[in-house]
Parts: structure tokens; C-alpha cells; sequence
């Protein structure tokens, strides 16, 4: 078996964990209080984007944990979707470091360490999966 | 029928870059920049962050599908499980057009009843080539 799997594994697990982190993000960040500003569309746009990052992260982490082996292969299907995956967390690393609001991260540093280190953790591990190098 | 999936599949692959080029549209035709200044730092910077992943999840899908032609077509076991996502995705956006968007609420005239309906068709076409992968 590739030495990569188990990590693979564990990134579908803390995939769903960033999904189920997502319930208190919009107490957190005062959803409601701030949408109700919007017209209606717009407002329904944001959260239908935001239960879809949900979604996306949900079904990321199951294909991470059904089938890791496929994409610890460095072949085929399987690493085309590591690629994809490295290129989907590598700027969530790059937006979190540098686009998000440093007030914001200041004020709230242990969920700013933890969330960068699994962002960290997902762009590696399917970077390595990608490269194909782990064997 | 298998003829016809193979069809289907270089249809659905394509399709996934007219959804884009419609997304594209979104921020200016529903006048995000102005819209979105009713908005905390954080909360404007989430909706194009979540706009930014849907963009490039999109753009994934439909590269997978025209690389992944033949592994799609043989519907191996990790070629299923993807398309079993992408079949998902597809069908929880026509439920959303469906049951959550208020059509009331979209910006007026025939170019946006003719290009909404447009989209709903792709949307049923892409859910529809996904599940034959899976089925």
C-alpha cells in the first residue's frame, strides 16, 4: 500500500470536520445582521454559496476516504483529482495568510493557527499525491 | 447507448465552461460591488472567496470529464464515486432553482427568462449524463 493513504484518509476526515466547523461560522461572522442588508437575490446567492462550500467539502472528504488508493496512484483519475485538489487548497493556504483580515485573525488566534494548519495539511498532502512522489 | 453517453459526457465536459461563462455575468448583472459595500470586511471578502471556489470547482469538473473521457465512459470505480459527486452537485442546484431561489426576486426582461431557462435545461443535461455514469 502507498505510505500516502492513511494521510489521505485523514485529509477526507478533516475535510469533514472544516464542513461541520462551517455551523458556527455564520453566528461567528453575524450572517444574518449583515446579508439583511442586501437585495434578496444577492442575499440568497451568498448563502446558497456558502451551504455549497459546505457541500463541496463534504463530498472532497468522501472521495478522500473511499478512495485514497486511486489517488495516492499517481495515475489516471486518481491524481488528475489530487492535482485538482492541491489546486483548490493551496490558495485557501495563500487567502487565509493573505487576503482574510489580519483584525479579524488577530482577534480570534486559535482558530486562525488551527484553520491554517489543516488548510496546510490538505495543500500538502495532495500536493505530494500529485507529484506522485510518495511511494 | 454507450454511443450515446460518449456524447453526453463530451457535451457535459463543455457545458461545465458555458455554466462559467453565465457565472461570469453574476457579479455585474446583479451589481455585486455596489451590493456587496452593505457588508462587514470579512463577510464581502467570504461571498468572493465562495464565489472564487464555485468558479474554479466548476472549471475542474468540466476538465475531468474531457480528460477522464474514457475512464468516465468505462465507469471504473473511482470514475463512478466522482461522477456520483458531480451528479449530486448538479441535482442539489436544480433543487435549489427550484425550491429556494425566489424568481421574483431576479433582475427583469426576456434576456433573463430566456438565460435562466437556458440554465436549468444545462443543469437537468449535466445531472442526467452523471447519474447514467453512475447507473
Amino acid at each position: 500500500m502507498n505510505r500516502l493513504v492513511p494521510y489521505l484518509v485523514a485529509a477526507g476526515v478533516v475535510q469533514w470536520v472544516i464542513a461541520a466547523a462551517n455551523i458556527f461560522i455564520p453566528g461567528k461572522l453575524r450572517y444574518g445582521e449583515n446579508i439583511a442588508r442586501l437585495t434578496p437575490i444577492v442575499r440568497e446567492v451568498f448563502i446558497v454559496h456558502a451551504v455549497y462550500i459546505v457541500g463541496v467539502l463534504v463530498g472532497f472528504g468522501a472521495l478522500s476516504v473511499w478512495f485514497a488508493p486511486e489517488l495516492a496512484s499517481g495515475a489516471g483519475l486518481g491524481r488528475f483529482l489530487s492535482v485538482f485538489l492541491a489546486v483548490f487548497w493551496v490558495p485557501r493556504v495563500l487567502v487565509q495568510l493573505f487576503y482574510y483580515d489580519r483584525d479579524v485573525k488577530r482577534a480570534n488566534p486559535a482558530g486562525h493557527v488551527l484553520f491554517t494548519t489543516l488548510f496546510v495539511y490538505l495543500a500538502v498532502v495532495y500536493t505530494l499525491a500529485a507529484l506522485g512522489v510518495v511511494r | 447507448m454507450n454511443d450515446i453517453l460518449d456524447l453526453m459526457l463530451w457535451l457535459a465536459g463543455i457545458g461545465h465552461f458555458v455554466v462559467l461563462i453565465a457565472s461570469f455575468q453574476v457579479p455585474f448583472r446583479l451589481r455585486w460591488r455596489e451590493e456587496l459595500h452593505r457588508l462587514s470586511s470579512l463577510n464581502r471578502k467570504l461571498m468572493w472567496v465562495h464565489g472564487g471556489f464555485a468558479v474554479l470547482t466548476i472549471a475542474a469538473f468540466g476538465t475531468l470529464t474531457l480528460w477522464l473521457h474514457n475512464e468516465m465512459l468505462q465507469g471504473d470505480r473511482a470514475a463512478r464515486g466522482l461522477a456520483a459527486f458531480i451528479a449530486t452537485y448538479w441535482t442539489a442546484r436544480i433543487a435549489v432553482d427550484f425550491l429556494y431561489y425566489e424568481h421574483a426576486d431576479w433582475p427583469k426582461g426576456w434576456q433573463f427568462i430566456v438565460g435562466h431557462a437556458l440554465l436549468i435545461g444545462l443543469f437537468i443535461a449535466l445531472a442526467t449524463t452523471y447519474w447514467m455514469v453512475v447507473l
